[in-house]
């Protein structure tokens, strides 16, 4: 078990505009009305330090705007944190959605190749997984068919195929387990516990109770930005639980 | 410490630190893979779904060029400094194409791009960098028509041509720094949108794609001709006619449209480096 991502005193600070100043017209509006540009500041995320080893699947909850999405933003580079640090020791694939950078014109092939470059993927090494993405998401004859044609549940399955396919040590997945029916979603926990078993750390950002129970041995919950708990997970559903009422 | 860069894919320091613009620049050279995967979905995205498909590549320069050709070669009888004057604009259109192409598809990139940028991350500058490499499709064709043109008119052509391949690369990074600059803005001005199909018919006028450029500055005193040649397009355009027809260059004002050129290339790429790590939370 060696350290996969290690974050520290995580912070990230959003500045409530009053006007977002998206246009010339509001532009020159605030220049002469300064009470405007008095922003609020809000805190989206404080959290203390937690650590994360190789093989671990660790889930992630609490009430909406908690933080959690914000937090697997900053870990996915899409955002960057106010102040704090953020060590990762290994390739990403984030799945804050599946199928990011899919085209309704373009075929299922095409858009697997594309997605996966984005995943972090050259060429060659998706050539030589394709077959694999293929077979596990039984689109079948259907991959050469404009993704526009598919069904919903088609598009989740090929999108999902290609991010369980990458190689990476870290997978942060937001809630998308949630889309496909139950069979796929058996089969995805199944190549998941997997990859884990192979050394993977997995980040699973859920509100799914049963999901969680069944799928992570740790959970870190979340609420006003700040973890309230770190650790087992059935304690931390207790908790979670008994907060809510 | 280049140690701690996103270059090594096998670890990431994350901070509020913002990364430098050697820093992205290395970047840049380990995304190529990413670049050819945009590209590549560009190019067929463009033609997904139409029934021609590759031939309107070919179809829209062959328009323009027959147009002129007709027009100019055969009711006008028009040739300018010897040259017939289908070879004349099909040179200046050869480079306007490419400005106003690239411009227009680099300027709306950042904001058509809001969906991928929200969702994972990547070096933002392969964005406009892959809308210039498309362009570059449509460059080749007109390109190709030109000596096409010149071989039909049996226009002989100099050693002036060598410097095509450079004046050519200067006009993917001159239109790259415009059309990022542009998405910059449109980012932080939405307005702008509606003002770029505008300002590149009104470029067309400015610049000598239809015209001689000493239309323009043997009719302006002094150091006033070298304000037309701050619009890099003007130097740039000039200078391809110099290096395929052999036509006379103001030396002077391509020098002056280039380090325009370079000015613009370098605000935008400062500028893009500042608001990059914005971009998810701005858009």
């Amino acid at each position: 078990m060696s350290l996969l991502l290690s974050v520290k005193n995580l912070s990230k600070v959003y500045k409530l505009n009053k006007a977002e100043m998206n246009s010339f017209r509001e532009t020159f509006r605030s220049i002469f009305n300064r009470q405007e540009q008095i922003r609020n500041e809000f805190f989206a995320l404080n959290l203390a330090s937690f650590d994360l080893s190789s093989g671990e699947i660790l889930g992630i909850t609490g009430p909406n705007g908690a933080g959690k999405s914000t937090l697997l933003k900053i870990l996915s580079e899409v955002t960057y944190p106010t102040s704090g640090e953020v060590e990762i020791f290994g390739r990403v694939a984030s799945m804050l959605e599946i199928g990011t950078g899919f085209h309704p014109e373009l075929t299922g092939r095409e858009n697997v190749f594309f997605n996966a470059s984005l995943l972090g993927m050259n060429r060659a090494e998706t050539e030589q997984k394709f077959d694999q993405i293929l077979a596990f998401s039984e689109i079948g004859e259907f991959i050469d068919t404009p993704i526009k044609r598919y069904s919903s549940g088609m598009y989740v399955r090929l999108a999902f195929s290609v991010a369980i396919h990458t190689h990476v040590d870290l997978f942060l997945i937001d809630e998308v387990l949630a889309v496909g029916d139950i069979n796929f979603q058996e089969k995805c926990k199944d190549k998941m516990k997997e990859l884990s078993a192979a050394g993977a750390g997995i980040i699973l950002v859920s509100h799914n109770q049963r999901m969680l129970e069944e799928f992570t041995s740790r959970l870190l919950l979340i609420d006003g930005g700040e973890i309230i708990f770190d650790g087992n997970t059935n304690e931390g559903l207790k908790l979670y639980g008994r907060n809510l009422d | 410490m280049l140690s701690e860069l996103k270059t090594n894919s096998s670890y990431k320091r994350l901070s509020s630190k913002p990364i430098n613009v050697l820093e992205s620049l290395i970047q840049i050279w380990y995304s190529l893979e990413l670049i050819k995967a945009f590209v590549r979905r560009d190019i067929k995205i463009r033609y997904a779904q139409t029934s021609l498909g590759v031939i309107w590549l070919f179809a829209q320069p062959l328009a323009y060029l027959f147009a002129i050709f007709f027009v100019f070669n055969t009711s006008f009888e028009s040739r300018i400094d010897n040259l017939p004057y289908s070879l004349f604009a099909a040179t200046g259109l050869m480079i306007w194409t490419y400005v106003s192409f690239t411009t227009t598809q680099t300027g709306n990139s950042l904001l058509g791009s809001l969906e991928i940028i929200r969702k994972t991350y990547f070096p933002r500058i392969i964005i406009p960098i892959a809308k210039s490499i498309l362009g570059l499709i449509d460059l080749s064709v007109i390109c190709f028509f030109t000596f096409v043109l010149l071989m039909y008119h049996q226009v002989s052509i100099s050693m002036n041509i060598l410097a095509l391949p450079l004046i050519l690369f200067f006009t993917t990074i001159v239109s790259m720094g415009i059309g990022t600059l542009v998405s910059i803005l449109i980012v932080r001005f939405r307005d702008l949108q509606h003002i770029i199909p505008f300002s590149m018919q009104l470029g067309l006028f400015i610049s000598p794609v239809i015209y001689p450029s000493t239309v323009v500055t043997n009719d302006l005193p002094g150091y006033l001709q070298y304000v037309y040649y701050l619009n890099p397009v003007s130097g740039l355009i000039d200078a391809v006619r110099w290096s395929i027809l052999g036509l006379e260059v103001n030396i002077m004002g391509v020098v002056i449209s280039c380090a325009a050129g370079l000015i613009i290339l370098s605000i935008s790429m400062l500028l893009f480096n500042r608001i990059e790590r914005d971009l998810s939370d701005k858009l």
